[in-house]
């Protein structure tokens, strides 16, 4: 299987090392994606207006309502997607697992595309009360709603095994995209165009207070998603084995869908679909740290941080004063980077 | 005492086990034998809990096995399985090391990495250490896993208690010298205080190796005691269907069983 069996590097020193580096530099990318984008801002400057009161008002608004929350929103989120992409790929013992895989994020989908197109007709009484905030929170409720649908199935005989989960999670996916097709078919020329926005995922527009219960949920799921790696870790034996060892299984795998459908719902429910970090962090950092979830998934919550941000940057900056939808970067500049990875590790094999 | 009493498990109309009677005291080495589909592996999955009976129960130092939880069980009983389904690259030390989940509570991490390195001495992993899990031979695999095993029932054993270990298959694909080596460790470890319950296809280790033996056809046992009682001419051409006898009788060589040139009985 691709980049499965090999690690790079597997000394303890480096693992122990990598995430307290990997967090100083999220610090960095933090300040340096405050004061990047279309009014210039300088490091000195950033720090002042986050620390002490400005006379500048514009900056102070660019900063404070602007970039801050874009820039939280898109470290949280891509924290968010890896650690819970590492743990769909444990889940599933599966490296090719992702959120997408079993129709969670196709359900967001559903939600955010039924709100845009029939918001003005089926669904004006919601639309009209939650006004902006609308599209968010029907993504949100379809995408929880599709996930019980898909544990209900996945639980029939009280066992809840991954074939049974991954058979289902596929068929609802299928559902799920047809009833968006024909959501997309009906819809007039202004929907459409939202519509594909959405789904090629932005992190732009949101205010502190909207993205507040967003980041609130993500960091609970992935805290809780922490607690579990040791289990984890032994999961990967075997279901049977791990059993043996004394872990509750079945409660195990309901506890990841669970954080997974929820982090992933709220992520994608603000987002849009980023494609692509929850399957390429969780990768590079078990390239770099192994398989141990005790160090993959917060290296993998920093990763992703890093990953989103660095792209978010790229996507506001790269064609001012237009910007590129962030999951298109994520592609172009993940997908090539991987190859680079993979290829390093062939090498390293020989 | 790790007991069976009246196991019977059908699935559907299909009678995988039925009726046996079975146990393994402390101290020593059970082995179950038998042809393919006879039902050893059931009987090992139905011992272990992983099998549900449709009748009769599993007791385990006096307590029916649904009674204990999980962890709780992870300290009484280790079970080494047929196959591993394991594709990420591990170390083969962290593969070990994750026998500790059941004792974190009870051992300090010092006690608990001493005995992993015991356990990888005593199946010669030890210069696998650093390796990866993904990229070992087959036999290094089943080395590292015997490891893990023999690793999680050590904190039982050595506070004295009754602990099992339950090997499935564990010389499947060994060569010569570590089938004897694994099957010396298995007696190593009855030796410490364990009961041992081991399936084996190899009849002449079972011989070698064995206190009692079960032999199972068709999910039944058809003979029970010493290795001389069970493997007489009369049950290995019944069940097996082979002409072949035991010889116990040479100095200096364990027992082996000799097949006649005329193979096969039913000709």
């Amino acid at each position: 299987m691709l980049a499965l069996g090999n690690r790079l590097l597997a000394q303890q020193r480096i693992r122990v090392l990598s995430i307290p580096v990997l967090f100083i530099i999220c610090i960095l990318v933090f300040f340096i994606a405050l004061s990047q984008g279309g009014v210039v801002i300088t490091l000195r400057e950033t720090m002042l207006m986050l620390t002490q009161p400005v006379d500048d008002q514009l900056k102070h608004a660019i900063i404070w309502q602007i970039r801050l929350p874009r820039i939280l929103l898109s470290m949280v989120v891509g924290a968010g997607l890896a650690t819970c992409g590492a743990a769909m790929q444990a889940l599933f013992r599966n490296p090719l697992a992702d959120p997408g895989l079993i129709g969670i994020a196709s359900g967001a989908a559903l939600g955010a595309v039924a709100t845009i197109v029939l918001g003005t007709s089926l669904f004006a009484n919601f639309s009209d009360n939650l006004g902006y905030y609308a599209v968010p929170v029907g993504a949100f409720l379809s995408c929880i709603a599709v996930c019980m649908f898909i544990y209900r199935l996945g639980a029939q005989d009280g066992r809840f095994t991954i074939v049974s989960l991954l058979l289902a999670g596929i068929a609802v996916n299928a559902i799920v995209n047809a009833i968006i097709g024909i959501l997309t078919l009906v819809s007039n020329e202004q929907q459409l165009r939202d519509l594909t926005f959405w789904s090629m995922g932005s992190l732009a527009g949101n205010h502190l207070a909207m993205i507040m219960p967003t980041l609130g949920i993500i960091i609970g799921c992935c805290i809780g998603l922490l607690r579990l790696s040791k289990p984890l870790n032994v999961y990967l034996l075997g279901e049977a084995q791990a059993k043996h060892v004394g872990i509750n299984v079945t409660k195990l795998k309901k506890q990841v869908f669970i954080y997974t459908a929820l982090c992933t719902a709220a992520a994608v429910a603000i987002t849009g679909v980023i494609s692509f970090v929850g399957l390429i962090v969780p990768h590079i950092m078990r390239l770099i740290l192994g398989p141990d979830h005790r160090y993959l998934l917060p290296a993998c919550m920093l990763g992703g941080a890093l990953m989103l941000s660095l792209a978010d940057l790229f996507a506001r900056t790269i064609m001012l004063p237009a910007e590129v939808p962030i999951g298109l970067i994520t592609s172009a500049i993940g997908g090539p980077f991987f190859l680079i990875m993979l290829l390093k590790t062939y090498q390293g094999a020989k | 005492m790790l007991i069976g009493n009246q196991l019977s498990v059908k699935i559907k109309h299909k009678t995988l086990l039925d009726n046996i009677d079975f146990y393994v005291k402390p101290n020593e080495i059970v082995v179950i034998i038998g042809p393919n589909g006879a039902g050893k592996s059931s009987l090992m999955k139905a011992l272990s809990g992983d099998l549900p009976l449709s009748g009769g129960t599993v007791n385990i130092n006096q307590r029916e096995l649904n009674e204990y939880s999980l962890l709780e069980l992870a300290k009484l009983r280790a079970v080494l399985t047929q196959s591993y389904e394991l594709d990420f690259p591990f170390t083969v030390n962290e593969v070990v090391d994750m026998a500790h989940f059941s004792h974190q509570e009870q051992c300090t991490q010092a006690t608990l990495k001493q005995f992993s390195n015991d356990a990888m001495k005593a199946v010669g992993i030890t210069h696998l250490a650093q390796q990866c899990f993904t990229q070992l031979s087959g036999g290094e695999k089943q080395r590292t896993q015997l490891a893990r095993v023999l690793c999680q029932l050590q904190p039982s054993l050595t506070q004295q208690k009754n602990a099992y270990l339950l090997i499935d298959e564990p010389t499947a694909s060994l060569d010569l010298y570590h089938q004897y080596e694994v099957m010396n460790q298995a007696v190593t470890t009855a030796k410490q205080g364990a009961g041992v319950v081991a399936v084996l296809h190899d009849l002449s280790l079972a011989a070698s190796f064995a206190d009692r033996i079960y032999m199972l056809d068709k999910g039944k046992v058809v003979a029970h005691g010493s290795p001389e009682e069970v493997l007489t001419q009369r049950h290995l051409s019944n069940v097996y269907n082979i002409n072949a006898k035991l010889q116990t009788d040479i100095e200096d060589v364990l027992p082996h069983i000799m097949v006649a040139e005329k193979t096969l009985t039913n000709i």
